[in-house]
Parts: C-alpha cells; sequence; structure tokens
C-alpha cells in the first residue's frame, strides 16, 4: 500500500487527465459513441450543442452539415490520430535510433552520408516534404504513417548520434573492446542501453507535432479517407461554416490541442525523469 | 633461455592530425618472456598507451595507424591478423586491464553478468551452474569477499579496489598468456595499490603469464617487474634488468627519473626535477629528442639521433655518451 502511494505520488497527473481520455476514446471510442458517427440525417444539419439551445442530451456537441453527430465523430478521431502518431513516431524512431548508432560508430564515410543525408532533409519545410511524399504515395493511413517516419527520423538520428559519440568514448566500451566483443555485441549490449531513455524522450516530445502533422495533412485532404474520422478532416470541412457554426473547428480543434498539450508535457515529465542530473535535485 | 612470447620490432604508430604527423610510437622494439613481468616507464604522452593499445591492435582509428614493424605473439604476427581474428585473441590470449576501474564497468549490468559475459565469449558454451561457478571462482581469486552473493550487485555498490580487483578478474577469467595494464593503479590509494600489485604478481605466477605493466611510477617497477622499459617522445631510451638499471642507469634520462624519485632519509629541500617539459610531438629538436633537458648534452646530440647501444647483460640504451665510451 505504502509503495502504491509513493508511485502514485510521482505519476505525472495533468498529463493522465489530459491523454488518458484521448486513449479510452482511441481504443474503446465505438463502444460509447452516442450515435453512428457516419449516418447522415439533412433534417438535423447544423444543429448547435444541444445543451446551449435546451435540448438535453442530444447532439451534445451539435451536428455538422450533413446532421452527422459532432461528439460522436470527435470521439471516433482519436483513433486515427493515435494510430498515426504512435505508429510513425515509433517507425521514425527505429529508423533514427538504427541510422544514428551505425553513424556516430562506424564513423567515416558512412557517417558523413547519413548526417549529410539528415541535413538536406532537415533544411526542406516538413509540411512541403509531407505535401510531397503524400502525393507520391496517395492519400490514407499507411501513407500518413510513412510521412511520419520520414519527416521525423532525422531528430533520433541526431541525438542519438550525440550521446552515442559520447557512450562510446567510455572506458567500458573499450573494456568491451579489450574483451574481445563485436561490435554487434557492444553496439546492443554495452551502448544500446545507454542511449535509448534519450530515444524515448524524444519520441514522447515528437508525439505532440506528430498529431499535428497528422491534422495539417487531414486538413489538406491528404490524409484519411471517409468513412474513417480524423480531426484535422473535421475542420477542413467545417472551413465553410465557420461564421454561423462555431462548433465544428472549435471542438476537433480543442481535442487536437489537449492530445498535443498532453504529449508535450508527458514528454517534459519524462526528460526530468530520465536525466540523472535533475533527478539528483 | 626462456621462451619468446611477444617479440614487437620496429613498431611505428602514427597519429595523423590536421597539424601534421605526430609519431606517437617511432621504432619500439622490446620482447616479453613467458611468465615474465616488464615495466613500460615514461612520463605522460610518451608513446606508452599507444604502444600497448598497438599490441591489441585497438589504435583510434582512422586518425592512429600502425605503419610499421612487426608484432609477434606466440610466434604469429598480430599485424597480419584479420579484425575477427583479433577479437579470439582479445580477452582469451592477451587481456587488457585500464587506468580507471570506477570507468571500465558497466554501470548498467551486475557484476556477476560482466565478469561471465568473458566466460560467454570465450569459454566455450558453459551455461547456467557451471557458469555461474566459474565467476564465482575468478571473483574469489581476485579476493573480491563473499563473491556468491555480491554477484548480483551492480558497480556502484562496489568500492574502487573491489572494481579494479572485479576488472583484474575479468582480465585473467580466460588464463591468458599475456596480460597489459595500463596504469593500474592510478587512481587507488598506496595501500590498496600495494594489495592490487601483489594480486597482480600472484595471478601472473599462478598462471604463468606474461606481464606488461605500464606506469610512471619507479617504485611500482621495481617491486613488481624483471625488466624495463624506458620511453622518452615515442622512442625506448634504455632497456634492461630491473636491477642493473636501477644501480646504474646508462642514459641520462634515466638518471634523472632516479634522481626524482623522493628517498626516505636524503636531507633535501626539494626533489630533484628535470628542467624543461616534454617536447611536443609536432616539433621535435633535432638529433636527440632529450637533448634540450639533458644535462650531458654533447655536440653530436643536436645533430643525430643516438644509435641502440647493447651493454653488458642484455641492457640496451641509446645515447651518444655511450657510443663514445664516455658515460
Amino acid at each position: 500500500m505504502k509503495r502504491f502511494l509513493e508511485i502514485t505520488r510521482d505519476l505525472p497527473i495533468t498529463v493522465i487527465v489530459l491523454l488518458l481520455p484521448v486513449l479510452i476514446c482511441g481504443v474503446f471510442g465505438q463502444f460509447f459513441t452516442p450515435y453512428n458517427p457516419g449516418a447522415i440525417n439533412p433534417a438535423l444539419a447544423l444543429r448547435p450543442p444541444s445543451w446551449l439551445v435546451g435540448e438535453g442530451w442530444t447532439n451534445f456537441l451539435g451536428t455538422d452539415y450533413l446532421g452527422r453527430d459532432v461528439l460522436s465523430r470527435v470521439i471516433l478521431g482519436a483513433r486515427t490520430t493515435l494510430i498515426v502518431s504512435f505508429v510513425g513516431v515509433i517507425l521514425a524512431g527505429l529508423v533514427g535510433v538504427l541510422l544514428g548508432v551505425l553513424a556516430a560508430y562506424f564513423g567515416g564515410w558512412l557517417d558523413t552520408l547519413i548526417m549529410r543525408i539528415v541535413d538536406i532533409q532537415m533544411s526542406m519545410p516538413p509540411i512541403l516534404l509531407a505535401l510531397l511524399i503524400s502525393a507520391a504515395l496517395g492519400a490514407g493511413l499507411t501513407a500518413v504513417i510513412v510521412v511520419i517516419a520520414i519527416v521525423f527520423w532525422t531528430q533520433y538520428a541526431r541525438v542519438i548520434r550525440g550521446e552515442t559519440l559520447s557512450v562510446k568514448q567510455r572506458d567500458f566500451v573499450v573494456m568491451a573492446k579489450l574483451v574481445g566483443c563485436s561490435p554487434r555485441r557492444i553496439l546492443l549490449r554495452h551502448i544500446f542501453p545507454h542511449i535509448i531513455d534519450s530515444a524515448v524522450v524524444v519520441a514522447t516530445l515528437q508525439l505532440g507535432v506528430a498529431v499535428m502533422v497528422e491534422a495539417a495533412l487531414s486538413f489538406l485532404g491528404l490524409g484519411v479517407q471517409p468513412p474513417a474520422v480524423a480531426w484535422g478532416k473535421m475542420i477542413a470541412e467545417a472551413r465553410l461554416y465557420i461564421a454561423t457554426a462555431w462548433w465544428l473547428p472549435t471542438f476537433p480543434g480543442a481535442a487536437i490541442m489537449v492530445t498535443v498539450l498532453g504529449a508535450n508535457l508527458w514528454g517534459d515529465w519524462l526528460r526530468d525523469k530520465l536525466d540523472p542530473k535533475l533527478r539528483q535535485i | 633461455m626462456q621462451e619468446t612470447l611477444l617479440w614487437v620490432e620496429d613498431l611505428k604508430t602514427y597519429c595523423y592530425t590536421k597539424a601534421g604527423v605526430v609519431k606517437a610510437v617511432d621504432g619500439v622494439s622490446f620482447s616479453v618472456n613467458r611468465g615474465e613481468a616488464l615495466g613500460i616507464v615514461g612520463e605522460s604522452g610518451c608513446g606508452k598507451s599507444m604502444t600497448c593499445a598497438s599490441i591489441m591492435r585497438l589504435v583510434p582509428q582512422p586518425a592512429a595507424r600502425i605503419v610499421e614493424g612487426k608484432i609477434l605473439f606466440e610466434g604469429e604476427n598480430l599485424l597480419d591478423k584479420s579484425e575477427s581474428e583479433m577479437r579470439h585473441i582479445r580477452g582469451k590470449r592477451i587481456s587488457m586491464i585500464l587506468q580507471d576501474p570506477l570507468m571500465s564497468l558497466n554501470p548498467v549490468y551486475t557484476i556477476g553478468n560482466q565478469v561471465s559475459e568473458v566466460f560467454k565469449l570465450h569459454g566455450g558454451r558453459a551455461s547456467g551452474a557451471t557458469l555461474r561457478q566459474n565467476v564465482i571462482e575468478v571473483l574469489t581469486r581476485v579476493n573480491i569477499p563473499s563473491a556468491e552473493e555480491r554477484l548480483n550487485d551492480y558497480p556502484f555498490q562496489f568500492s574502487g579496489g573491489m572494481r579494479q580487483r572485479t576488472v583484474a578478474a575479468m582480465g585473467i577469467a580466460s588464463e591468458p598468456r599475456l596480460l597489459i595494464a595500463d596504469e593500474p593503479t592510478t587512481s587507488l590509494d598506496v595501500t590498496i595499490q600495494d594489495q592490487f600489485l601483489r594480486l597482480l604478481k600472484k595471478m601472473q605466477e599462478e598462471i604463468k603469464m606474461g606481464l606488461i605493466l605500464v606506469t610512471h611510477d619507479l617504485g611500482i617497477v621495481a617491486e613488481t617487474c624483471d625488466r624495463i622499459v624506458i620511453m622518452y617522445a615515442g622512442k625506448i631510451v634504455e632497456s634492461g634488468d630491473v636491477q642493473n638499471i636501477y644501480e646504474n642507469p646508462a642514459h641520462p634520462y634515466t638518471e634523472a627519473l632516479m634522481q626524482a624519485l623522493p628517498r626516505l632519509g636524503r636531507k633535501e629541500r626539494r626533489l630533484f626535477q628535470i628542467k624543461g617539459e616534454p617536447p611536443h610531438f609536432l616539433n621535435l629538436p633535432s638529433g636527440c629528442s632529450f637533448w634540450p633537458r639533458c644535462h650531458k648534452t654533447l655536440d653530436i646530440c643536436r645533430e643525430k639521433y643516438p644509435p641502440m647501444a647493447s651493454l653488458e647483460s642484455g641492457r640496451r640504451a641509446s645515447c651518444w655518451r655511450l657510443e663514445k665510451g664516455e658515460a
């Protein structure tokens, strides 16, 4: 019991309050949406949130131009966001960590090659790059994930390369060589455990950006296609009605904001947690 | 005549920097016999560590390269070996232990885990209980108290001396033929230093391995080694039996080093100091590298590097004075 209390004291409450609902909606959303999020009903189009007009619990966040329930769509949109940002960021992480470690450990031409690719890619505006890639791959869920992986791996590569450079100088790595370890063994066993927390921190900090990139691509029509729901797409569809139906862009926008804020705070918390210099204070 | 274990001949390891070529090891030749302890002594940056790194074939590439020479270990030239062949030699037939015991162990693995790595790499497929038994045995051998209970400790739970002994245990785990110890006691305090050296000596005699002890402490060499090599600016200036050299140093540099030793009962206010400072590798003086600091400089010293002269009982030194017979 005491141990349980100690663990709870360390938990990032704000992050949980912000992200847990998103997570629940993303995983179990389809079981508790009040209406079918795809059901079109022209008779009910552009209704304001029900609590504002005294209609009780019917369309709680209003309806869009086709009469679809905004609340149900916001709940279901969480899934797209979570899949795209998590899978994209993890994919980017795998590629970036691998290339960063290889560049730092082997150095020489391999290092130059990988880091110049990183430099070139980082000099391109990420949204432009994303547009190019999704134009080439066609719109859809997979395309968005690939875009995020391609845009984000460079950040990992840079951070991990730096970390690896400093770890590989340390005596225990030299000792491992002296004892006769192969490069693969040294990388996996002796270097990897020391760089993994940096990768995790980069991943959580990128999660927020990934959510925004996904929203932007959906907004531009390059994201998931109907009947799948995405917050960015909902905002895009609301453009025409912004002056009359404020609830259309507001609620998906708020959902994006909550998710990004939660992800960023989570990243900050993890960074503080994993930094031994800060831990001692 | 004893059997030669390691034969280093005319070894040259150069570092290629932007400012020029640093001849860190410049034509070094020496040998170690089976079961013999050799001390390599010199000031910081005279090429001692680079010599050891060259023997292990672990010079920091691509900046440094072994350009020339032979390193014959049990009759095989290590410089002809492929990297994967070297991996089977490192840790199995030649081991090396580093200066700083606090840094040589990986902080994220337990002591038992790290020591067993050596067995896993070189000791065949021993596993489970046998492996554990081997690890406990080798840790007990280096005097780790209640080794069995401490297998699951992390390096930070060990004291500096214990960590150094653990590193030594990793060094001798596969009973190597040659152990290279690069300033193994620099970061330990004097009592622990003494303990550790005794331990090294004991292990060396038990498994009849050759030992190369790199240090700048002449006292340690006197206690531990049979023969000694003195290096200055990448070259060997004198080599021979410890006894002979201590009693009658042939090279002025050796002489000066001996004088710089603090001695009990000597009435002096200041210790002797070699004037000047070690030369910069990119800007070595012409002729003998030691002449600007030498107290017996001849004219020829400024012009040509002195050849290695063979003296009595296997001693060698390179100084023009010996050459001219006016030592």
